[in-house]
Order: structure tokens, then C-alpha cells, then sequence
């Protein structure tokens, strides 16, 4: 099944549908919140990051700093755990800046998934389960702006970055236990 | 991954222990709970001691939702989708926890079938279970 550039539908198997691309008050939206968001942006990176890693244990295992830290208050003082949360924020904050710019966007997250893919060998349902705990920690940080409709369009985006990562995990070949399985 | 003459195994193995899917599933989940005392944390609400009730209708649902899977295996998707949503997004289970509880099923398999858990039906179980886990984890977000 071949992924495609078309960024209408493409479904398959096991395979995320690709949604359509954001519209212009979609992108609006977006970095409307973000803005407000990137201003306490190392804090909420690192919200973020201690909720994945409290909730999903296993997702420490790419981390030997905090691999067996179970105490939140411990992680938030790790090097490593606050390093990783900017460069998340960072990521996303490339990726908000270039909403007008598919092939930017493409690039970068190609980058982030073939990093992942091939040097850490970060399962990818990891970024599924991050998308879904920072657009929870996002919604309590910033009720006022985390409205209903805003949380639609996050959801929105995190599919495109999610679709751009895996995209990457399969160029590289990243052998994925799936539905297609069957 | 799964051939057909596997398939046909797997669906095979399943019916014939519908019958003790309690007693299957009530094992496995005792032998994750014992194994990986953190799995634990998930049934902090039940009582999980040997032969509770809560350990032997979890078992069974647990064992049921498998069996009935392994009925068509290539309609998976379709078939788990109401477990699917309920893993993502009720449960969120942390998803490594599904391939303990493959693991322990396993080894339950193993003891209940003796001979009968031949190489050929470990190896198809395993791929199995690990499509099932890996189906079940798609709706995760």
C-alpha cells in the first residue's frame, strides 16, 4: 500500500487515514494557541513529558537519566527529561511556523521519525500516546484557550505530525506489528 | 504474517477451550500479576487474589474477546473495535502491558494443552496474540 503525496484520503489496513489539510483558520487557530502556549513553553514541555512518562511507564525505556525514576518531583529535575521536553517543543514549534510550508513540515518530522526510527528505536505508538497526553495537559494549562473546537484542530495536527513521523518509520523500513498483520 | 493453515489453528485451539475460559484466563492474569507485580496497578479497584470472582470474570472476558477474534482472524480490525476504543481511550493502558499478558497466556497455553502446544501452534499463538495486542493499541492517541 503506498503511502502517496496526495494529502487526501489514504486508507488502508492498519494504516492512519491521512485527513485532509488544515484550513487557513484551522492554521490561524493554531498558532493563535501556540503562542500563548510557547511562552511558558519549558514548563509546559516539561508537564507534558512527566504526565507521558507517570502514565506510560515504559516509555522511560529509551532514557537511561530516568529510566527508573518513579518519583515526578525526581524527574523534573533531570537533565535528560528537560532536554528531550525542549526539543519537543521546539519540534512543534518548527512545524506551527511552517504550517504554510508542507515541505518544510515534511522534512523536519522526517528528520524527528528517521532519528527516532533508526537511532533510538522508539516504538511509534509512543507518539501516538504523547499527542493524546499533551493535548490533555494542554486542555488543563490553558482551559480558556483549550476550548472544544480548539482541541479539534490539535487533534487535527497531531494526526498530520503523527502521518509524517510514521511516514519516516516506514521509509527506513520499520518492521510494525500492525492490523495489515492479519 | 499469519498463513491460513495458522489461522485455521489458532480458531481451532480457541473453540476447544471456550469451555475453561475462566480458568485460562483467571491463570494468565495471575501469572502477569505475580510475574509483573507493576500490572498490578491497573485492578487497584478489584479483587485480584487466586479464584476471586473479579480474577475469574475478568479472566474470561478477557480469554472470550480473544477467542472471539480468532474466529476470523482477518476481520480483527472490525471485530475489536468497540476494544480498541475502550483500551485508548478509557483504560489507556500503558501498551508494553499487552505483551505481558501475551507472554503469560502463553505460558498458560503451554500448561493447559501439554502435548498438544506443539511448536508449530506456539509460534502461530504468538503471532497472534502480538496482532491482537498490536490491534487493540491502534486507537491510541
Amino acid at each position: 500500500m503506498s503511502r502517496g503525496e496526495s494529502p487526501l484520503h489514504v486508507r488502508g489496513s492498519g494504516e492512519m487515514e491521512r485527513e485532509e489539510p488544515l484550513t487557513d483558520a484551522e492554521r490561524e487557530i493554531i498558532r493563535d494557541t501556540w503562542g500563548r502556549v510557547y511562552e511558558n513553553c519549558e514548563d509546559v514541555g516539561v508537564s507534558v513529558l512527566i504526565r507521558f512518562f507517570v502514565n506510560f511507564p515504559s516509555a522511560k525505556q529509551y532514557f537511561s537519566q530516568f529510566q527508573d525514576m518513579e518519583d515526578p518531583e525526581e524527574m523534573e529535575r533531570s537533565g535528560q527529561l528537560r532536554h528531550h521536553a525542549r526539543r519537543v517543543m521546539n519540534a512543534i514549534n518548527t512545524v506551527v511556523e511552517n504550517l504554510h510550508d508542507p515541505e518544510k513540515v515534511s522534512s523536519v518530522l522526517g528528520l524527528v521519525g528517521r532519528a527516532h526510527a533508526v537511532k533510538h528505536k522508539v516504538e511509534p505508538v509512543y507518539f501516538k500516546i504523547l499527542s493524546g497526553v499533551m493535548l490533555e495537559v494542554l486542555s488543563e494549562d490553558f482551559p480558556e484557550c483549550f476550548t472544544a473546537e480548539v482541541q479539534t484542530v490539535w487533534t487535527k495536527l497531531m494526526g498530520v505530525v503523527y502521518w509524517h513521523v510514521t511516514g519516516a518509520y516506514t521509509e527506513v523500513g520499520w518492521l510494525q506489528v500492525s492490523s495489515s498483520a492479519v | 504474517m499469519l498463513s491460513k493453515k495458522e489461522k485455521e489453528l489458532i480458531a481451532n485451539i480457541w473453540e476447544r477451550l471456550s469451555p475453561v475460559a475462566e480458568d485460562i484466563g483467571a491463570e494468565a492474569l495471575l501469572r502477569m500479576f505475580t510475574t509483573f507485580p507493576g500490572t498490578k496497578t491497573y485492578f487497584s479497584h478489584l479483587d485480584i487474589s487466586p479464584r476471586s470472582p473479579h480474577l475469574l470474570s475478568h479472566g474470561k472476558k478477557i480469554v472470550m474477546a480473544i477467542a472471539e477474534g480468532a474466529k476470523d482472524i482477518s476481520q480483527l480490525t472490525v471485530t475489536l473495535a468497540p476494544l480498541q476504543t475502550l483500551h485508548a481511550y478509557q483504560l489507556r493502558i500503558d501498551p508494553t502491558n499487552f505483551k505481558l499478558l501475551s507472554h503469560c497466556m502463553l505460558v498458560t497455553l503451554a500448561s493447559f494443552m501439554g502435548e498438544n502446544f506443539t511448536a508449530v501452534a506456539h509460534a502461530a499463538m504468538d503471532k497472534y496474540l502480538s496482532a491482537f495486542a498490536a490491534v487493540l493499541a491502534e486507537k491510541y492517541r
